[in-house]
C-alpha cells in the first residue's frame, strides 16, 4: 500500500454479512466462524477489500456500526452541469440524458471546456450575421478545424445537432422520418416495375457516385424504425394475449399461453407470429462493411501523417468512438455530475445527505465514524535517556545518538517502542482494551507485545469545561513516571501519557526477520527462499480495539423535553473492531545475504535459556541512553541490553551457538559481547555429545581464530582442546552428521585408519576412551 | 555606472543617497544596444560579457534577466518579457554566480566539441511574449510565439512561428518546432493550430498585441537610462 508510514486502517467486517445465512452451508458457516475467531491478517487479499482510513467510514447509529464505501447505499440527490452549475431535474436527464444541453463543451483534444467565441467581420455592419466558434484555450483547438459555425452564443447544443463537420446540416428525426419513408415507397415501386430482362438500375436521383455510406446517426435511426415496425408486427390483435411476449421466438409458452388466452369456442386457427427478422437492407439499418473505406483511411493516414490519427482516449471520448481522424472530432458535451446521499445498507438510515444547493458543499447529515471511533495512531518512540547517575555529556550523547527513526528502515531483530495514541471523539469516558497476536501472521513474524492494554480515555468535553472544573486538572504526567528509575525499563501496564481526550500506551515490537534463514548443513535443507512479495517487509500489526462506555440511553432526543422519559439513564455500551496499524518497513538485513554462515536468532525456543543476569555485560560507556528493557523478556538469554547494536537472543541449539560465536570472531566484536555466549557455549558443550559437525564447526573456527592471529588463551577453544581427547571415537571418525545409532556404539568397534578420515591429525587417538560423565 | 543586482532584499526606500550602492560582481555586457523605444523597468537585470541587443517597441518587466554570459542575445521588436523571465543560454542552469562559471566552461567544452550549424546566441522574433518564470535557452524564437507560465525551452531549440508553448512545459534541447505549434500536456503533445487556417484571428492577435505595448507603457516607468 503506497501510504506514508505511519498509518492506521479500520476493518469494517461487512464482507462476509453479504451472503444470507441460508446459501451457506453448515460447514461452510463453522469455517466463517474460526475465521471470526482467528487474528485478522492484513496480508490476505481479502483484507484488503475490508481495511479502510477512519476518514472514509460512515457510522450508522441505529446499527452501532462502522459502515464502510461498500456497506453503503447510494442514491443521488441531483445533477447539475460542473461547467454551468445548472441543476438538470431528474425528468430532463432521463429524457435528454447525462450530459449538459446548453453550452458547454469540452475540447475533444484535451478536455478543457471550450469558449464561445465570435469571429470578427472586418466590416461592422450587421449585414452578415456573426460567426460564432467553440476554441480551447489551452490547447487551441478550435470548431474552425472541422468547419463548424454557428449563429448564436446560446443555445450551442441544438445548435450544433444540428451541424455536421463540415458545415453539411444534419437532418432531424422528423426529416429523416420523412426521407426514410420516401425512399422505401420509391424501392416499392421500382420492385414492381422492374423488368425482369434489364439489368437493375438504381433510378434514384442522386448519381450513384455521389452514394455516401450513412453516417452513425441515419444508421441508429434506421434500425430504430425497423425494429419498432417489427414489434408492432409481432404484437397480437386481441387484447387477452399475455403481455409477456419474447418478441425474438414464438417460444412455446407463448404459443401455449396465446392458445389458452382465447376462448376455446373460436377455433380460429392462430397464425404463427412471423419471427423477427434482422434489418435486409440500408433502409432498415444495414450496413455492409466496404472495403473502399479502409482504403480511403490508408490514403488518408498516408497523406496527412499519424498526427491526424486520434489517440484512443480521445476516441473514446467522442459520442461516436468510430472516428479516426481529427477531422471528425466533434466536441463533447460535458458530462453532469450528481450530488449523492449515503445510507446504511440494512437499516436504511440515511448515514450522509449533502445540501440540495449545488454550490454549497455542506451535509443536513453527516454521521462520520471520526465522531463515534476513536482514532489510533502510532509513532515510532524516541528513545529516552535513563537517569543514570552519570549525566551524558552533549559531545557522548550526541555522537551516539541515532538518526532520526526511519519508518522505511525498522531494523529486524532490535526491540522497537511505538507510542500508540488514541483519542477519543465521544462526549464520554471510554475504556478501551488492546489486543494482538503475539507475532503477526505473514511471512515476516514481528513479535508484538502491548504494554498496556487497558486503560481509559477522557471524554470529548471542551477545552473550557476541563478549565473551570473545580478540581484542578492533573498535570500532564511526566513522562519520565512510566520509566521505572532504577531498571529504566518502560513499566507495563501503565499509560504513556495522558490528556483531556486522549490517551498514549507503548507497544513494543520485534520486527522479525525478512529471509527465514535455515541452519547450516545440521539440517541439510536451505530454507525456502521464495523470495519477499512486495510488501511482506510491511511492518503491519492487526490490534483489536473494545471500547466500553457508558451513553445515554435517547441520545438522539435529547433536546426535545427533559422531563419526558429517562432522561439521565445510562446505558452500557460496547464496541469492538479489528484495526491495522503500519508501523513501517523492514529494511533487509545487508550481511544477511553475503555470508554462507548467518546469524541466526531464532525465533524459537528461549526456554532452556541459561537465566543468569549476570551475562547481561555492564553498562558500555558511550551508549548511555539505551537504557528500556521490559521484565518480560528474560534479559539473560540476551547478548546485550535491549536496544543495543546487538540484541539478539542466543540460540538453542550448540551448532547455531558455534555459528554465532564464530561469526562474532570473525567480525572482532569485543569480548564482553562475547561473554554471554561463551558462558553459554562452554556450558552446553560440556553437556552435550559433540557431533561431528560440531567439530567441524569447531575447526573452522580454530583456522579462522589462528588467520586473524589473536591470542590462543580463548576459553572456548582451550575447553575444545581440552576435551577432544574425551570425545567418542564415533564421533571423531565419522565426519558425517549426527546419526541416531552412534550412542549405542561400543567405543571399541570398528577401528579406523585415520590417515584416510578427514582427520588425520587424529592419529593418536586410536585408543578409545571412555566416555566421561560429567 | 555599476549595474545593482536585481534581487535587492531590501525595500527599495531603505536605500539612501548617502550609502554607496553595491557595485555588482557580475560582469557588466561588453555592449547593449537599445533601442529609444525600449521600456526596461526598475528591476530587470542585464548581464554577461556578450553583446545584448534589443529591438524597438520591447519591453522588460521588473526582474526579468537577460543574460549573455554565454552567448548574445538579441530581442525582437515588439518582444514582451514578463517579470522573473530569465532569457540567456545558462539560464537554465542554477543561477548561481559559481556554478555559472562551472556552466560556463562545462559549455565552453560542450561548445568546442559540438558543431552547430547556427551561431550560438539566443534570438526572439518580433512580438514574441515571454511570461512570467519562462526559462528561454533556445536558439531561435520564432515570431509572434508566446512563451506562457513557467516554461522551459532548452538549449538549441528552434521555435517556429506563432507557436504556443502552453504553461510549464519543458521543452528539451535541440528541438526543432515547425510554425504554429502548440505544446501543451507536458513536453508531449503537439498540434497545430486554426491560425493558420484563418489569419484574420492571426491579425486581430497582432492588434492586440500592439494595444498591450501602449499599455505597457503608459504604466511602467522607464528605468533605461541606467542601460543607455
Amino acid at each position: 500500500m503506497a501510504q506514508a508510514f505511519p498509518y492506521t486502517y479500520y476493518a469494517c467486517d461487512c464482507f462476509d454479512s453479504n451472503t444470507t445465512t441460508s446459501t451457506k452451508r453448515a460447514s461452510q458457516m463453522l469455517a466463517a466462524a474460526d475465521e471470526e475467531d482467528s487474528t485478522f491478517d492484513p496480508q490476505s487479499s481479502r483484507s484488503n477489500y475490508a481495511l479502510y482510513p477512519l476518514e472514509h467510514l460512515l457510522y450508522c447509529e441505529d446499527c452501532q456500526q462502522i459502515r464502510c464505501p461498500r456497506c453503503i447505499i447510494e442514491e443521488t440527490l441531483n445533477w447539475y452541469c460542473p461547467n454551468c452549475l445548472f441543476e438538470v431535474p431528474s425528468s430532463v436527464v432521463k429524457s435528454d440524458g447525462n450530459r449538459c444541453t446548453r453550452n458547454c463543451f469540452q475540447c475533444p483534444v484535451c478536455i478543457s471546456p471550450l469558449i464561445v467565441n465570435v469571429l470578427d467581420t472586418p466590416d461592422t455592419s450587421s449585414a452578415t450575421p456573426d460567426r460564432h466558434i467553440l476554441a480551447c484555450p489551452y490547447c487551441h483547438w478550435s470548431t474552425i478545424e472541422t468547419g463548424i459555425e454557428f449563429e448564436k452564443h446560446t443555445g450551442v447544443y441544438g445548435q450544433l445537432a444540428r451541424i455536421a463537420n463540415g458545415g453539411r446540416p444534419i437532418p432531424t428525426p422528423k426529416e429523416r422520418d420523412k426521407e426514410r419513408e420516401k425512399r422505401k415507397e420509391l424501392e416499392a415501386r421500382q420492385q414492381d416495375s422492374r423488368n425482369p430482362l434489364s439489368p437493375s438500375t438504381n433510378s434514384s436521383a442522386t448519381a450513384v457516385g455521389d452514394y455516401e455510406p450513412p453516417s452513425r446517426d441515419e444508421v441508429f435511426s434506421n434500425l430504430a424504425a425497423f425494429y419498432k415496425c417489427q414489434i408492432e408486427a409481432q404484437k397480437p390483435p386481441n387484447l387477452f394475449a399475455s403481455g409477456e411476449f419474447n418478441f425474438s421466438s414464438p417460444s412455446a409458452h407463448s404459443r401455449i399461453m396465446n392458445l389458452y388466452s382465447t376462448t376455446t369456442a373460436k377455433k380460429q386457427k392462430r397464425a404463427k407470429p412471423a419471427t423477427m427478422r434482422e434489418a435486409a437492407s440500408e433502409l432498415e439499418g444495414l450496413t455492409i462493411h466496404d472495403p473502399a473505406s479502409d482504403n480511403a483511411a490508408i490514403e488518408r493516414i498516408k497523406r496527412d501523417g499519424w498526427s491526424s490519427t486520434l489517440s484512443p482516449t480521445q476516441k473514446l471520448a467522442q459520442t461516436n468512438p468510430h472516428v479516426h481522424f481529427e477531422a471528425e472530432l466533434r466536441p463533447i458535451p460535458t458530462l453532469l455530475c450528481t450530488k449523492r446521499s449515503k445510507r446504511c445498507r440494512s437499516c436504511r438510515h440515511i448515514l450522509s445527505k449533502p445540501e440540495s444547493k449545488i454550490t454549497s458543499t455542506r451535509y443536513k447529515i453527516k454521521l462520520l465514524a471520526l465522531n463515534h471511533i476513536p482514532r489510533l495512531s502510532i509513532r515510532a518512540l524516541p528513545p529516552t535517556n535513563v537517569p543514570s547517575s552519570v549525566p551524558p555529556t552533549p559531545g557522548s550523547s550526541s555522537s551516539s545518538q541515532q538518526q532520526p527513526f526511519s519508518y522505511h528502515a525498522i531494523r529486524s531483530g532490535v526491540p522497537t517502542h511505538f507510542l500508540l495514541h488514541l483519542s477519543n471523539p465521544l462526549f464520554d469516558p471510554i475504556r478501551v482494551t488492546l489486543a494482538t497476536s503475539s507475532t503477526t501472521p505473514g511471512k515476516v513474524q514481528s513479535r508484538v507485545t502491548i504494554l498496556c492494554p487497558q486503560f481509559d480515555v477522557g471524554a470529548n468535553t471542551d477545552v473550557w469545561d476541563d478549565a473551570l472544573s473545580a478540581s484542578p486538572a492533573p498535570p500532564s504526567r511526566n513522562r519520565g513516571a512510566t520509566i521505572n528509575a532504577e531498571t529504566g525499563l518502560i513499566e507495563a501496564g501503565k499509560v504513556w501519557d495522558k490528556g483531556r481526550n486522549w490517551t498514549s500506551v507503548v507497544v513494543e515490537v520485534v520486527p522479525g526477520f525478512l529471509q527465514d534463514i535455515g541452519s547450516f548443513g545440521g539440517e541439510g535443507k536451505r530454507a525456502e527462499e521464495e523470495g519477499l512479495n512486495d510488501d511482506d517487509d510491511l511492518l503491519e500489526i492487526p490490534i483489536f480495539v473494545r471500547l466500553e462506555f457508558e451513553a445515554d440511553v435517547h441520545a438522539d432526543e435529547r433536546g426535545l423535553g427533559d422531563s419526558r422519559g429517562s432522561k439521565g439513564e445510562k446505558e452500557r455500551r460496547e464496541e469492538a473492531f479489528w484495526t491495522v496499524v503500519g508501523a513501517g518497513r523492514i529494511k533487509e538485513l545487508e550481511d544477511a545475504k553475503n555470508k554462507p554462515k548467518k546469524k541466526h536468532a531464532g525465533d524459537t525456543g528461549k526456554d532452556e535459556s541459561q537465566a543468569d543476569p549476570d551475562a547481561r555485560p555492564k553498562k558500555r560507556g558511550k551508549t548511555t541512553e539505551y537504557a528500556e528493557d521490559t521484565e518480560a523478556k528474560n534479559p539473560g538469554n540476551y547478548l546485550a541490553k535491549l536496544g543495543g547494536p546487538i540484541a539478539m537472543e542466543i540460540p538453542a541449539d550448540l551448532l547455531e551457538k558455534i555459528h554465532l560465536y564464530n561469526a562474532m570472531l570473525q567480525l572482532g566484536l569485543p569480548k564482553f559481547v562475547q561473554l554471554p555466549l561463551i558462558d553459554t557455549l562452554v556450558l552446553q558443550m560440556y553437556k552435550t555429545n559433540l557431533s561431528a559437525c560440531h567439530l567441524d564447526t569447531l575447526e573452522i573456527t580454530i583456522g579462522r581464530f589462528y588467520s586473524r592471529g589473536v591470542a590462543i588463551l580463548d576459553p572456548v577453544l582451550n575447553h575444545l582442546i581440552g576435551t577432544y581427547y574425551f570425545h567418542s571415537l564415533a564421533d571423531c571418525t565419522h565426519p558425517e552428521p549426527t546419526r541416531k545409532e552412534t550412542t549405542t556404539q561400543d567405543d571399541d568397534a570398528g577401528r579406523t585408519d585415520f590417515t584416510t578420515t578427514k582427520r588425520k591429525y587424529l592419529g593418536f587417538a586410536d585408543h578409545s576412551a571412555n566416555r566421561q560423565a560429567f | 555606472m555599476s549595474g545593482q543586482p536585481a534581487p535587492a532584499r531590501p525595500a527599495p526606500d531603505r536605500r539612501s543617497s548617502t550609502v554607496p550602492k553595491r557595485t555588482s560582481l557580475l560582469p557588466k555586457p561588453s555592449s547593449i544596444v537599445l533601442d529609444s523605444s525600449v521600456l526596461i523597468a526598475q528591476h530587470a537585470q542585464l548581464t554577461g560579457t556578450h553583446p545584448i541587443t534589443i529591438g524597438p517597441n520591447t519591453v522588460l518587466h521588473p526582474h526579468t534577466k537577460l543574460s549573455s554570459a554565454l552567448a548574445p542575445v538579441v530581442l525582437g521588436e515588439g518582444c514582451v518579457v514578463f517579470e522573473r523571465a530569465k532569457i540567456g543560454i545558462g539560464m537554465g542552469a542554477e543561477p548561481d554566480a559559481e556554478s555559472r562559471q562551472s556552466s560556463r566552461a562545462s559549455s565552453r567544452n560542450s561548445a568546442s566539441t559540438r558543431d552547430s550549424m547556427r551561431s550560438e546566441g539566443t534570438v526572439l522574433a518580433k512580438n514574441v511574449v515571454v511570461e512570467s518564470n519562462a526559462i528561454v535557452e533556445a536558439a531561435e524564437v520564432g515570431e509572434g510565439t508566446v512563451i506562457e507560465v513557467g516554461a522551459v525551452l532548452g538549449r538549441g531549440c528552434i521555435i517556429g512561428k506563432y507557436c504556443t508553448i502552453s504553461a510549464s512545459s519543458i521543452i528539451p534541447p535541440n528541438t526543432r518546432l515547425p510554425d504554429y505549434t502548440v505544446v501543451f500536456s507536458g513536453s508531449q503533445q503537439r498540434i497545430d493550430k486554426t491560425l493558420q487556417l484563418r489569419p484574420e484571428i492571426l491579425d486581430a492577435k497582432v492588434t492586440v498585441h500592439a494595444k498591450q505595448l501602449d499599455m505597457f507603457k503608459k504604466l511602467i516607468p522607464n528605468n533605461i537610462a541606467k542601460w543607455a
